[in-house]
């Protein structure tokens, strides 16, 4: 006889670099969405430059040993802060990325434009990080980097996806670059893998 | 040895589950394995979950199964089997029979045999011999008095017509001298056992201490040794004092009256010697009383004689939380100890839950040997599976892979503030 066993796929893992790590709005907003069945990680690391991040990264995957053939997403999650410096930096570690099954996702000028996604679709252009954070704290005066937005803003997140995809689709239609555009944000697509992990079931 | 165990329909395992200690695929760790004639087996198993998952429910099923095959013959004819519980949190199980199947092999001869019983009864029971490839039946019984046996009707029938609706046939037709079962049976009574933990010791291993048995005081000794725990002689004084002279008629009326009495005192007095070393490097022998031994120390010296007898001559060993008051290298130590083959030449098999992660390393363990139990948290279903279902490179970190949730059965806890949050 011969031992008989049901091929069983290893349950799904997502895998976020974001500056700050477990202490970065990226943290506090998508711990949310771990679960039993998808754990969302965030990799250490004190970088804050996309080329250190990025290293970092590496090393955390490396760490953990996070090579596995099946189900499983990396994002290296940034801000381009509208400096050029930053995003010609972005650019270069692209193909870095890609090679190591890494999906960069970026925001313009800051993360948290995709919370003011989730209270309006217009007046999105700022002229730093700090006026997005500032607008934030006006639309909900006790936020802060830590505070759990969203509990606050999740009825609200299917409308946010949207003004993001469609912002993106103008963009890549008017043939801009996405990096130096303002503002921007691909957040919806970490939202769209969690979704896909979810619809497999893991019995 | 076993080959696998399945159970189904008891406590948390609703559906059927299956324990293999057949060898899978790959050619790593083959001192781990055991090569036989009939098929290859693993030395050990460790099983893995969360809390209240249905790791312990594993070696309940065990318990309940062996249990019963033993004690078949004396249960009374209204007896309960009170500790078989089937899943209870669905309408259609609860009322259903729980079911066991043990795989083996006995006297170089496989086995399969399979009961399905609940409190009151035993429903289904089948022992199939396998003296070539193809099984030979001994017995089937179905819907609790139905018996159909393929050989030796003549002397069979009459032992089935007198087997009661809760008793194990497998126990009656043993009873009754029948040799086609005889073997299957002493497996169950003599070479598979469970244990919850080692925190007491049997009287008959304290006589065996007392009675100076240098081969396990040395074995013992030598264990306390490997363990770090510098222990240089063992003590131990064991004596039974009769209560009073007790009359036919005492022991007649005490038992009549349901009271169990015993007549007999036992003083134990156990010692350890230790051996230390003052500043002036003068060497001091004191003895310490039992009691006030660690914990760890009284572990070691109740696991000596069960770990010496498991290699001396074959066991099976399901043991829950084996790391209980051990230290985790203590663990990968006795783990270590069955998987070689010079130690362990009698190919005794130890089967045990655990949360040590330290164990999880392909330098110790085969893929094959390494078990998880999950339970859905919606319906309360427990479910066991191996870590050979899944792709594992050869040089992964399954350590890495199960804290990191790859394999499920681990707990989910959120953060700490959350649970501020939910107030």
């Amino acid at each position: 006889m011969a031992r008989r066993q049901v091929k069983k796929k290893k349950k799904p893992l997502i895998v976020i670099c974001s500056e700050g790590g477990k202490k970065s709005s990226e943290y506090f907003y998508f711990r949310n969405y771990s679960s039993r069945n998808l754990r969302i990680q965030f990799s250490t690391g004190n970088s804050t430059d996309p080329k250190g991040m990025l290293e970092d990264l590496l090393k955390y995957l490396d760490n953990e040993d996070i090579k596995s053939e099946d189900n499983f997403k990396i994002f290296l999650i940034l801000d381009t802060d509208l400096d050029e410096h930053r995003i010609e930096e972005i650019k270069k570690i692209e193909s870095e990325c890609i090679k190591n099954n890494i999906e960069i996702i970026t925001s313009s000028p800051t993360f948290e434009i995709w919370y003011i996604m989730h209270y309006r679709n217009n007046k999105l252009t700022f002229k730093t990080s700090k006026d997005v954070k500032k607008e934030l704290q006006s639309l909900y005066s006790q936020y802060t980097e830590s505070v759990n937005m969203y509990k606050i803003i999740k009825n609200s997140t299917d409308n946010a996806r949207k003004t993001a995809y469609l912002l993106e689709k103008q963009i890549i239609k008017n043939n801009e670059d996405l990096l130096r555009a303002n503002p921007h944000t691909n957040i919806y697509k970490v939202l769209e893998a969690i979704d896909e992990f979810n619809k497999e079931k893991y019995q | 040895m076993l080959i696998e165990f399945s159970v189904k329909n008891f406590l948390s395992f609703k559906d059927k589950v299956t324990l293999s200690m057949e060898k899978g695929i790959g050619n790593e760790n083959l001192e781990n394995t055991i090569t036989n004639s009939i098929t290859d087996l693993l030395k050990t198993a460790a099983i893995y979950g969360a809390n209240a998952s249905g790791k312990s429910n594993i070696l309940k099923a065990f318990t309940c199964a062996i249990l019963m095959i033993r004690n078949s013959n004396l249960i009374s004819i209204d007896g309960k089997w009170d500790f078989i519980k089937p899943f209870l949190f669905d309408e259609n199980s609860k009322n259903k029979p729980s079911e066991f199947e043990f795989i083996f092999i006995a006297n170089n001869i496989k086995y399969r045999y399979f009961f399905s019983a609940d409190a009151s009864r035993i429903y289904d029971e089948t022992l199939d011999a396998y003296y070539s490839q193809k099984p030979t039946n001994i017995f089937t019984r179905t819907k609790t008095n139905i018996y159909e046996f393929s050989n030796d009707k003549n002397k069979l029938e009459p032992l089935a017509a007198t087997n009661t609706e809760n008793k194990l046939f497998l126990s009656t037709a043993t009873t009754w001298n029948y040799d086609k079962t005889k073997d299957a049976f002493l497996w169950f009574l003599t070479t598979i056992d469970t244990y919850t933990s080692f925190n007491k010791i049997s009287d008959k291993d304290l006589i065996d201490y007392s009675n100076n048995d240098k081969e396990l005081k040395k074995f013992a000794l030598k264990l306390l040794k490997e363990s770090d725990i510098l222990i240089k002689d063992i003590f131990v004084d064991y004596y039974e004092e009769k209560k009073v002279d007790r009359t036919m008629k005492d022991i007649l009326t005490s038992s009549l009256l349901g009271i169990n009495e015993k007549d007999k005192n036992i003083n134990v007095n156990i010692e350890l010697e230790h051996e230390v070393i003052d500043e002036n490097n003068n060497t001091h022998t004191y003895k310490l009383n039992f009691n006030d031994e660690s914990s760890g120390t009284k572990v070691l010296f109740a696991l000596a004689p069960f770990l010496k007898r498991s290699f001396e001559k074959t066991k099976v060993i399901v043991v829950d939380e084996l790391e209980r008051s051990l230290h985790p290298t203590l663990v990968e130590f006795i783990i270590k100890l069955f998987n070689n083959e010079k130690i362990n030449k009698v190919n005794s098999q130890l089967i045990f839950t655990t949360h040590a992660t330290n164990l999880l390393n392909l330098e110790i363990f085969r893929r094959d040997q390494i078990w998880f139990t999950e339970k859905n948290p919606n319906n309360g279903i427990s479910r066991l599976y191996p870590l050979d279902s899944f792709s594992i490179r050869k040089d992964e970190n399954i350590q890495k892979g199960y804290i990191n949730g790859r394999y499920g059965a681990v707990p989910f806890i959120n953060d700490v503030d959350l649970w501020l949050e939910d107030k």
